[in-house]
C-alpha cells in the first residue's frame, strides 16, 4: 500500500509539473521564448514538486476553512439559535447531501488512466490506497477545523472525535453502496431525483434554525454514533470485494469517453445528451435549419439547469416571503436592504448564466466540425449563425432572469414598497445583466475561439474570464442607490453589447476558427 | 490553371518545419504528397487552407494571371472526419445545400448525391452520431467535392477505411479529379503509387517532384525510400 500511495502521489506530482510546463509555454510573450527542453530541467521539477506538495498539504486544511466560513460562519451570523446546536444540525444534513453529490470509492481521472491501465498497477490496491489517503486528508481537515470551531462553540472533544469517525463512517457505507448497487435501481433513482433531496436537505438546513428549530444535540450524536458501531461490515465488503479491475475499467472508461472535459462539460456528456427523438425536425432553411436543430435536439442540456434555477430561485423568494410575513417586523429594513443591496445581483445574474456551457455545447457538438468547411467559415454565415445563437442565448438565460426579478419584486412588495420606479428599475436590471452576459459569453467565443478537444486553449480567454469574474466580485461591495445603480447599469450593458456587436462584425470572421 | 506556392515558410515553437517552400500544382492531376511522421504535411495543409499562419510565403491560383485564392476554392477532407453529429445525413446535406446551392452546377436531389457514395438507405436519416468512421469519412468527402472546389486537399485519406469503401473513395477521386487539383497526403507507398499521377515529397522542409512515368514502381520506391532516409 505504501508503494502504491508512493506511485500515485508521484504521479500526481509530474502530471501537474507539466501541467504547470505547458501553461508557462502558452503564455504570450514570454512562452514563445522558453527553451523547448524546459521538461527535461531537472532543477526546475523539484521546485515544482515542492510547491505542489505544499500546495497538497494546505488544500487539506484551506478547503475545510473556505467550507466552515462559506456554510457555518456566514449563515449562523443570521440565527438566534443555540450556536453549537445550529452548528451540528447544518453540519449533519450538509453531510448527508455530501454523501449524496460527493462521496466515490473512485474518482477516475487521467493519473488513475495511466497507473492501472498503462502502468498496470493493482486495481484494489490502488482504489482503496487512494480512497483511504482521501478519508485521512478529510478527517485530518475536519480535526483542525473542528479543534477551532469546538473551541468557539462550545463543542468538546468527544462531540470532535464522534463527528470525524460518524462523518468517515458514513462516507465509507455509501462508498460500499456505490460499489455494490451501482446499477441498482436505487441507485438509479437517487441519481435521478438526488438534485431534489440535496434541495430539501438545504432548506432543512438552514430555514429550520430561523425559528430556532434545529435537531437536539443527542440525535446528531446518536446518527454519528451508529454510523461508527455499523460501519466494520462495510469496511470488510469493501475490501474484499473481487471485481475491482472491472469496477475500474468501466468507471475508466465512461471517463476516457469524456476525456475532452471542458471544466465539467464534456464531449461524451453532449453527446450522450444530443435527443433522438425523431419527430424532431424543422421547416426552416440554411442556417435557420441548422441552428433549430441544433437547439431542438440539445434541449435538455441547454435548458435543464435553466429550468432547476428557475424553480430554486422562485422557491427562495416564496421561502423568504413567507419569512417575512410570519416574522413580520422590521420590513422596512428589508425594504432598504433590497434596494441598496441590488449590486449584489451582477453577481448572481453572473454565476447563473449559462453562456459558458451553451457556448462549450456549441463547440464540441457543432463548430468543432463544422469549422473544417469552408462555406460554414464564410463571414456572411458566421455572423449571421450569432445573431441567431444569440437569441437562443438569451432565451436560455431569460426564465431564472424573469423568476427573479419576479420574486424581487414580490419581495419588495411586501416589504411595503410604494415607488414603482423602484421595481421597474429591479426588474430592467435584472433582465439586463442576463442579457448582458449572455452578450459577454458569446461574443467572447466568436472574439476568442478558446476551446479545441482537449478543453480551454486560449490563455487570453482565460484571463478575460476572471477579470470578469472579479469585476462582478467587486459589484457586490458597491453601494449605489438604487436609481443611480439602476440608470449606470443600463447604459453600461447597452454600450458594452454595442461595443462587442461592432467587434465581432469587423473581427469576428477572422478570430472564430479552429484551434490547433 | 496551376496551384503555386511561393517562398512558404513556418516555424513550430522554435522549430523550423517549412523553409522557403516552392512548388507548382496543375489542375486535372492527383498529387500524391510523400513524407515521414512529423515532416510537417498536416501543417503545409493547414497553412494553405489558412488555419494557422504562415511565417512567410503565399499561395495563388495561376491561370495566365495570378489570382487570389478564396476561402470556397478549397476543399478539405481531414484525416479524422469531422461531422456534426447531431444532424443526419440527409440534414447536414440539405443544410449545405441551402447555402451553397447557387454557385453548384447540376445540382442533383439530395438523395442522389447520397447515393453517389453509396450510403445506404437506412442511414440517410440516421444521426450521424452513430455513423461509423467511414460512413463519416464518406459524408465529410461528398460535401467537399459537391461544391467542386479548385483545390482539393485530403490529409490521410484512406488509412483506416476498409477495402470496399477505400476502393470507392479512390474511384470517386478518379472521377472527380477533372479540371481541379487534388493534393492527398499519405506516408503509404503503394496508395501513393496506386492513386497518383505525381509524386511530391515533403523532406527537408522542402517539397520535390518524382514524376510516375520516369520510373517503374519497383525502382521509384526503392528511389522514393533512398531520397526520404537521406538526412540535410
Amino acid at each position: 500500500m505504501k508503494k502504491t500511495l508512493k506511485l500515485c502521489l508521484d504521479l500526481k506530482v509530474a502530471y501537474g509539473i507539466n501541467m504547470v510546463f505547458d501553461l508557462l509555454k502558452k503564455l504570450p510573450l514570454i512562452g514563445k521564448h522558453l527553451p523547448l527542453n524546459l521538461y527535461s530541467s531537472y532543477k526546475l521539477k523539484n521546485f515544482c514538486a515542492l510547491i505542489a506538495i505544499i500546495f497538497e498539504f494546505v488544500s487539506i486544511f484551506l478547503g475545510k476553512f473556505l467550507y466552515y466560513l462559506c456554510f457555518f460562519y456566514l449563515p449562523l451570523n443570521l440565527y438566534h439559535s443555540d450556536l453549537g446546536a445550529t452548528f451540528l444540525h447544518i453540519f449533519l444534513l450538509l453531510t448527508l447531501i455530501g454523501l449524496l453529490s460527493n462521496t466515490a470509492l473512485f474518482s477516475p481521472d487521467k493519473e488513475a488512466y495511466y497507473a492501472i491501465v498503462d502502468l498496470n498497477v493493482d486495481a484494489r490496491e490502488y482504489i482503496l490506497t487512494n480512497f483511504c489517503y482521501k478519508l485521512l486528508k478529510m478527517g485530518l481537515g475536519y480535526l483542525v477545523l473542528f479543534i477551532i470551531v469546538g473551541y468557539i462553540y462550545g463543542l468538546n472533544a468527544f462531540y470532535v472525535i464522534v463527528m470525524i469517525l460518524g462523518v468517515t463512517s458514513l462516507k465509507i457505507m455509501m462508498a460500499y453502496f456505490k460499489l455494490y448497487y451501482y446499477d441498482s435501481k436505487i441507485m438509479s433513482f437517487i441519481n435521478k431525483t438526488g438534485f431534489y433531496f440535496i434541495l430539501l436537505l438545504l432548506a432543512l438546513a438552514y430555514l429550520g434554525p430561523i425559528s430556532t428549530k434545529v435537531m437536539p444535540n443527542l440525535l446528531v450524536l446518536i446518527v454519528f454514533s451508529f454510523a461508527i458501531l455499523f460501519v466494520y461490515p462495510f469496511i470488510q465488503k469493501i475490501s474484499s470485494y473481487k471485481h475491482y479491475r472491472l469496477f475500474a475499467k468501466r468507471e475508466l472508461n465512461k471517463f476516457m469517453n469524456g476525456q475532452n472535459q471542458l471544466k465539467g462539460l464534456s464531449k461524451f456528456l453532449s453527446e450522450k445528451r444530443i435527443s433522438d427523438d425523431a419527430s424532431i425536425s424543422s421547416n426552416k432553411s440554411g442556417l435557420a435549419y441548422l441552428n433549430e436543430l441544433f437547439i431542438k435536439r440539445h434541449r435538455s442540456l441547454l435548458y435543464t439547469t435553466s429550468k432547476r434555477q428557475s424553480i430554486v430561485s422562485l422557491g427562495i423568494f416564496l421561502a423568504l416571503i413567507v419569512c417575512a410575513l410570519v416574522i413580520n417586523e422590521d420590513l422596512d429594513g428589508l425594504r432598504s436592504m433590497i434596494l441598496s443591496y441590488l449590486s449584489y445581483f451582477v453577481f448572481i445574474m453572473y454565476i447563473l448564466n449559462r453562456g459558458s456551457e451553451f457556448t462549450k455545447c456549441l463547440f464540441m457538438n457543432c463548430d468543432h466540425s463544422l469549422l473544417s468547411y469552408a462555406f460554414y467559415k464564410e463571414p456572411a454565415n458566421l455572423l449571421k449563425l450569432f445573431r441567431l445563437r444569440l437569441v437562443e442565448l438569451i432565451k436560455v438565460n431569460l426564465p431564472p432572469a424573469l423568476s427573479i426579478s419576479f420574486g424581487l419584486s414580490a419581495l419588495l412588495g411586501v416589504s411595503g414598497e410604494r415607488e414603482p420606479i423602484n421595481y421597474l428599475i429591479i426588474f430592467l436590471v435584472i433582465i439586463m445583466l442576463s442579457i448582458f452576459f449572455s452578450i459577454h459569453h458569446l461574443v467572447l467565443y466568436y472574439l476568442l475561439q478558446p476551446y479545441n478537444l482537449e478543453g480551454v486553449k486560449s490563455i487570453a480567454f482565460s484571463v478575460v474570464s476572471f477579470i470578469s469574474y472579479l469585476l462582478a466580485l467587486i459589484f457586490m461591495y458597491l453601494r449605489l442607490p438604487n436609481l443611480i445603480f439602476g440608470i449606470c447599469t443600463i447604459v453600461f450593458c447597452l454600450v458594452y453589447s454595442l461595443l462587442s456587436f461592432y467587434l465581432v462584425y469587423r473581427f469576428g470572421a477572422k478570430t472564430f476558427k479552429l484551434r490547433n | 490553371m496551376h496551384f503555386v506556392i511561393e517562398g512558404l515558410k513556418k516555424t513550430y515553437d522554435q522549430k523550423l518545419v517549412l523553409d522557403d517552400v516552392d512548388f507548382s500544382f496543375e489542375s486535372g492531376k492527383i498529387y500524391a504528397l510523400l513524407g515521414r511522421n512529423g515532416a510537417g504535411k498536416t501543417t503545409l495543409f493547414n497553412c494553405i487552407n489558412d488555419d494557422v499562419e504562415t511565417d512567410a510565403g503565399e499561395f495563388y491560383f495561376l491561370n495566365g494571371q495570378k489570382n487570389a485564392i478564396k476561402p470556397l476554392d478549397i476543399g478539405y477532407v481531414l484525416s479524422t472526419p469531422e461531422v456534426p453529429e447531431f444532424l443526419t445525413a440527409y440534414e447536414f446535406l440539405k443544410f449545405f445545400l441551402d447555402i451553397n446551392k447557387d454557385r453548384i452546377e447540376d445540382l442533383k436531389t439530395i438523395e442522389e448525391y447520397l447515393d453517389m457514395i453509396n450510403l445506404a438507405k437506412d442511414d440517410h436519416h440516421k444521426l450521424m452520431k452513430y455513423f461509423s468512421h467511414g460512413m463519416k469519412n464518406k459524408m465529410q468527402m461528398l460535401v467537399n467535392i459537391i461544391a467542386r472546389p479548385k483545390l482539393l486537399l485530403l490529409d490521410e485519406p484512406l488509412t483506416s477505411l476498409d477495402v470496399v469503401v477505400a476502393e470507392e473513395m479512390k474511384e470517386l477521386l478518379r472521377t472527380i479529379k477533372k479540371d481541379r487539383i487534388i493534393i492527398l497526403s499519405t506516408h503509404i507507398l503503394d496508395l501513393a503509387l496506386d492513386l497518383s499521377d505525381e509524386i511530391v515529397l515533403l523532406h527537408n522542409k522542402k517539397l520535390s517532384s518524382i514524376k510516375k512515368d520516369d520510373l517503374g514502381d519497383e525502382k521509384m520506391k526503392d528511389e522514393i525510400i533512398k531520397t526520404l532516409r537521406s538526412q540535410e
